[in-house]
């Protein structure tokens, strides 16, 4: 039998005291892709933060495991060692701090923690170069500090670029097309195919069914105040598109789903 | 009620402070003070700027019942004053005059005139105390002016209260004679969720000094300190502010702008001070000065003193000529050299008198800006 | 990921084994305090200049009074105008106050029990060369990375090092004499160039300047003195390796550094002291000189023992430096990165005489556990076209309050002056204070002056994000710091900046957890 990639468990969670997650179950297989969809505050970017580690969120119950691994028990750091990537939705800006010299110590901090040699200079900056093509990355903009005057399409697709670049098993992608034209989209998408691997498994959190259209999912859910109130495949995406989020809410009770 | 001469020994060594260190007011102290006398009235009616609103009357410290207009929630009183004054660390003198409170929601701006006249030099002080409740709104104008050429010295105190989410504006103008001493403070006590805006415009007087001390008492305090000064011959503005946040969330702006001519100097001295744990403090301190002239000068000290981490404060100063580029793309368009000068100082001044929100206030400060700064006549033509 | 596979069983211990320092993870039932009790105990070796050189030395008794002075005269056999010039300056300072207007809290020095004199017994001889020095001070040096045998020393780099009140020794002196630059001990120029030591001494700084520089002219025991001369590019950088290790004992050097037209020069230093619980005092002068089109750069990186993580002993830092940029064109660069001392009271300062001439000033100073710093500068323009620059950066962590205390003034003759101050504060926790008190006097119409300034702290979202990239808490923090100080860093050299960057995370690292 083969070890889930992820098996989150009956997960809640809070900030400041605020309920958010009231019981989310899903499980990923190495190679799928599963898409989460719902309607604002419904809990999507909440979950995507606690697989990550934001201490801001509090888990109350349940848990994830992440290759068999109790996934709560690690720091973010340390998730991201062990092969979780977040793309966020809104990419901090660090000061002062190069990308290149950034992406350096955490590619280098993931090796280490695999037990492969660090890279040295060339051959990161090969690898930067490679990588950087793949998403149509201005190469540039590396020399530039963390994400420090990148347009919103730039911040995107520097994220997938990154993902490119740490190699995780997980790769969380956290509305990543939101704010993005079609040929932007496009780009974000097929950077995220090259990536798609049979040990590689993806969540990929949006609002609309467009992206869904250049990456194709193996699953969607739909999740609703904190828990998946419907699974399917990718027609279930198209079936949001037509009927909006309420015409689900109306069949949670007719069809058992989740 | 009337006021007395003052010890006036308190100005010799005053400069010797570091608060006074640019200020020197010891002339001051070998100046006979006489005790005001009666005084004219006449001049008042053209003060009246906005004849609709309650209208609060002193000539050299001295309640003019008689030309005043009362509404409800204003009370004119008998040497008393507030206690938020005793917080700070001003050294001006405090004396006892009769003191208008001020209380309740007021439709409308409520003017006090204070006028300091006489062939003598004459000392006086003048007192408001502003008491805006949990939710009410007070908008308060204060018109200061000097008339003859005597050295009076005038000493204002304002004390402001403001309860949970009320609102309070002042407007204070020290206009006229450019040889009267000004030394005023404002001492603002906000609780939480409160907006208190003050503007002080400094276009007369010889030597002005204009003290705001605000503490942010309550978590939510919004607070925005504007000045404005166009000084020429001989003039002095010294703006002093402390602005003490001691709770969290706070927002608080202290910008101040001027334009000096001739001779004129201008200090500014600005002290955000953050209290431990007053966490998410957004604090912001900008001091703006042009120069027109190699004899003017200027000084600032925009300070910040910080024992919280999770805070925002910045500040700013900067000294100048005006933009050249500004100036050469005005001329671009055809406008001669000196005019596009006018009236990029005049955008530069304009700029806070936009703030302002009562247009009858407004009108009259625009006017006295344009006497004031050079060429402003060009100014008047452009008004349509 | 066969890495992984194999850990499944033991998720704790498949992060633990590959995480530095990750093992606390396994043996404690709570990391966090764990964590901390290795910190503090790991603290003692945090400052690792903190040995003592077992040594013999020779001082003056502790306290002051004119025959104290006379006795530091006698033992550097000094001429007569010198030791009448340090009674002067003796003088006058009984008349002073010590000045109080720093934003700083200290207990005043006790100068009856300081001594203010002391030097290796080795020592006493007079100057010796390198080969002779007492092994016990080569060994001294060697371990605080400044090997003074010119075999093993740093390439490119001429160090002067001072032990307590006196210097040691000089390297590469001779090949530095070829082209004319002179480089030695204050007290050897005394005797070797008196004329330009006469000439110069106390004319940027005078004897009566302030209450430490007074001290200081009465008192100052060694130091460097650097001459570059007319037109000389100096080959290597110069350095000065300070060095307090006698008890009770304050340190009071004296820098002259004089740069003929059209010459440059780089001059570094650098400071260490034993770990004690008693404040000592450093009291030093530096004055700099920059004649027509010379340039001068002179960066410290200042390491004083700080005191312990509950503020008992540390070094006051108490110093005046101040460069006169006399000629046109000139140019004088300050660069400090200040992470040491309990105390420091600083403000390295430009006189902008010359038309045309530039004066800098980059600063980053950290304040940990009880440190205290209120430093800056102060930018005097008075020729035409003269700018100015100023970089600071504070960073406040643990209950250190890092100030920044800085004068611009614009004199009425500067037409065109120039300055731009940015000025920025770190904090890291909610028990240290940042303050900033900037003083900007503008008296001439064509002048523009800029400052700028801003607080922050380092946000929990950027440490997330760095986290989620795999990077640890710890090393974010020393990038997002290294990126805060990085304006600063660029003006120092090579081997300083690596330096640097590594006492600042040193310095930090007891902040974290």
């Amino acid at each position: 039998m083969t070890t889930p990639l992820l098996e989150i468990t009956n997960l809640h969670a809070s900030i400041e005291g605020k309920q958010i997650l009231n019981g989310v179950n899903l499980t990923i297989m190495p190679g799928e892709v599963h898409s989460i969809m719902g309607p604002n505050g419904s809990g999507k970017s909440t979950l995507a933060s606690v697989i990550a580690g934001h201490e801001a969120y509090e888990v109350t119950e349940g848990s994830i495991l992440f290759n068999g691994i109790d996934l709560l028990e690690l720091e973010a750091d340390q998730r991201a060692c062990a092969g979780v990537f977040l793309a966020f939705q809104y990419p901090v800006e660090i000061p002062g701090v190069s990308t290149k010299f950034f992406l350096k110590a955490a590619v280098n901090a993931i090796r280490k923690y695999r037990g492969q040699e660090e890279l040295d200079a060339m051959d990161f900056l090969d690898m930067v170069e490679e990588k950087a093509k793949s998403v149509s990355l201005n190469i540039d903009l590396l020399d530039r500090n963390v994400n420090e005057g990148f347009s919103g399409g730039e911040k995107k697709r520097a994220e997938v670029f990154q993902m490119a670049m740490l190699d995780p098993l997980l790769g969380v992608l956290d509305e990543t097309d939101s704010g993005l034209d079609i040929d932007a989209l496009k780009i974000v998408a097929d950077g995220v195919n090259q990536l798609r691997t049979q040990d590689r498994g993806f969540v990929i959190i949006t609002h609309y069914q467009r992206l869904l259209d250049f990456i194709v999912p193996d699953f969607v859910h739909v999740l609703k105040d904190g828990v998946i109130v419907k699974s399917g495949d990718k027609s279930l995406a198209l079936e949001l598109e037509e009927k909006g989020y309420a015409g689900i809410e109306a069949c949670k009770s007719e069809c058992s789903c989740a | 009620m009337i006021t007395t001469a003052i010890d006036n020994s308190v100005f010799e060594k005053l400069h010797k402070t570091e608060a006074w260190m640019f200020t020197n007011v010891s002339a001051l102290s070998k100046i006979d003070f006489a005790c005001p006398s009666e005084v004219d009235v006449s001049v008042i009616a053209t003060h009246d700027i906005a004849p609709e609103n309650p209208f609060v009357v002193f000539v050299n410290g001295v309640f003019q019942e008689g030309c005043s207009r009362i509404a409800d929630g204003i009370s004119v009183n008998a040497d008393t004053h507030g206690d938020i004054a005793a917080r700070g660390d001003s050294l001006i003198p405090r004396g006892d005059s009769s003191s208008v409170s001020i209380t309740g929601t007021h439709a409308v701006t409520v003017h006090v005139l204070q006028i300091v006249t006489g062939d003598v030099p004459v000392a006086c002080f003048g007192n408001v105390i502003v008491h805006a409740a949990e939710g009410e709104s007070i908008s308060l104008a204060e018109t200061h002016i000097a008339l003859t050429d005597q050295n009076h010295v005038f000493m204002p105190c304002t004390e402001v209260v403001a309860e949970q989410n009320s609102n309070v504006t002042i407007v204070r103008s020290i206009r006229g004679s450019k040889e009267a001493y000004h030394l005023g403070s404002l001492h603002v006590a906000q609780h939480e969720s409160s907006t208190v805006q003050t503007h002080t415009i400094t276009l007369g007087g010889k030597c002005v000094r204009n003290e705001v001390y605000a503490y942010l008492d309550g978590e939510h305090c919004e607070s925005n300190f504007d000045g404005m000064y166009m000084l020429g011959k001989d003039q002095l503005v010294d703006n002093h502010l402390r602005v003490e946040h001691n709770e969290p969330k706070g927002n608080s702006r202290e910008f101040y702008k001027g334009v000096l001519d001739e001779n004129a100097k201008s200090v500014f001295t600005g002290r955000i001070y953050v209290k431990e744990d007053a966490h998410q403090t957004d604090a912001k301190q900008t001091n703006q000065n042009i120069i027109l002239c190699d004899d003017a000068s200027c000084t600032a000290r925009p300070q910040l003193e910080i024992y919280a981490d999770d805070v925002l404060c910045t500040h700013g100063a900067t000294t100048g000529e005006i933009d050249e580029e500004a100036l050469l793309y005005l001329r671009s368009r055809g406008i001669p050299k000196d005019a596009a000068r006018t009236l990029l100082i005049y955008a530069f001044l304009n700029e806070s008198l936009d703030e302002l929100t009562d247009d009858g206030f407004r009108t009259v400060l625009v006017d006295e800006l344009l006497s004031n700064l050079p060429g402003g006549n060009f100014i008047r033509t452009l008004y349509l | 990921m066969n890495n992984q596979a194999n850990n499944i069983n033991d998720p704790k211990k498949a992060v633990a084994e590959s995480l530095p320092g990750g093992g606390m993870l396994l043996s404690s039932s709570n990391p966090v305090e764990e964590d901390t009790a290795l910190l503090k105990e790991t603290f003692k070796e945090k400052y690792k200049w903190g040995f003592v050189t077992d040594i013999e030395a020779d001082s003056a008794p502790p306290g002051l009074d004119e025959s104290t002075i006379a006795f530091i005269s006698a033992k550097k056999d000094e001429p007569e105008w010198l030791l009448e010039w340090r009674l002067r300056a003796y003088r006058h300072w009984l008349t002073m106050e010590e000045p109080e207007w720093a934003h700083l809290t200290y207990n005043k020095p006790n100068f009856d029990e300081i001594i203010f004199y002391s030097a290796p017994k080795s020592l006493a001889d007079g100057p010796k060369s390198l080969d002779e020095v007492d092994p016990a001070l080569l060994e001294t040096y060697k371990k605080l990375g400044i090997p003074l045998a010119e075999h093993a020393a740093l390439a490119g780099v001429a160090v002067d090092a001072v032990f307590d009140s006196v210097s040691v020794g000089t390297t590469f002196k001779d090949k530095l004499e070829e082209v004319g630059i002179i480089f030695c001990p204050i007290s050897e120029a005394v005797h070797s160039h008196p004329e330009l030591v006469k000439k110069y001494l106390g004319t940027i700084v005078p004897y009566s300047d302030n209450y430490y520089a007074t001290l200081n002219s009465a008192v100052f025991t060694d130091g460097s003195f650097v001459y570059i001369p007319k037109g000389v590019k100096c080959p290597m950088d110069l350095s000065t390796y300070f060095r307090i290790n006698a008890k009770s004992t304050g340190q009071f050097e004296r820098t002259l550094i004089i740069a003929e037209e059209g010459a440059s020069v780089s001059y570094l230093e650098g400071c260490t002291a034993p770990m004690r619980d008693e404040n000592q005092l450093h009291a030093a002068v530096v004055e700099l000189i920059a004649l027509d089109d010379a340039d001068i750069k002179y960066s410290t990186v200042q390491n004083w023992y700080p005191g312990d993580e509950n503020g008992v002993g540390g070094i006051y830092n108490f110093v005046t430096k101040r460069g006169k940029c006399q000629g046109d064109r000139s140019r004088i660069t300050w660069t400090q990165v200040e992470t040491g001392s309990a105390v420091t009271w600083k403000y390295p300062s430009c006189i902008l005489l010359g038309d045309d001439s530039v004066g800098e000033f980059y600063s980053v100073a950290l304040t940990n556990n009880y440190q205290q710093a209120d430093t800056g500068t102060k930018m005097i323009h008075i020729g035409k076209n003269t700018k100015s620059t100023i970089i600071s950066k504070g960073i406040s962590a643990g209950h250190g309050q890092n100030i920044y205390r800085g004068l611009v003034r614009i004199q009425k003759g500067a037409e065109n002056a120039r300055n731009y101050t940015q000025c920025d504060s770190m904090l890291m926790g909610d028990r240290c204070g940042a303050h900033t008190f900037p003083y900007i006097e503008v008296k001439n119409k064509t002048a523009k002056a800029e400052h700028e300034a801003s607080t922050s702290k380092i946000g929990e979202d950027q440490l997330f994000y760095c986290n989620q990239r795999g990077i640890s808490t710890e090393d974010a923090i020393n990038m997002i710091v290294n990126g805060f100080c990085k304006e600063v860093f660029r003006e120092l050299p090579m081997e300083f900046a690596v330096e640097a960057r590594r006492l600042l995370e040193v310095s930090l690292e007891s902040s974290v957890g």
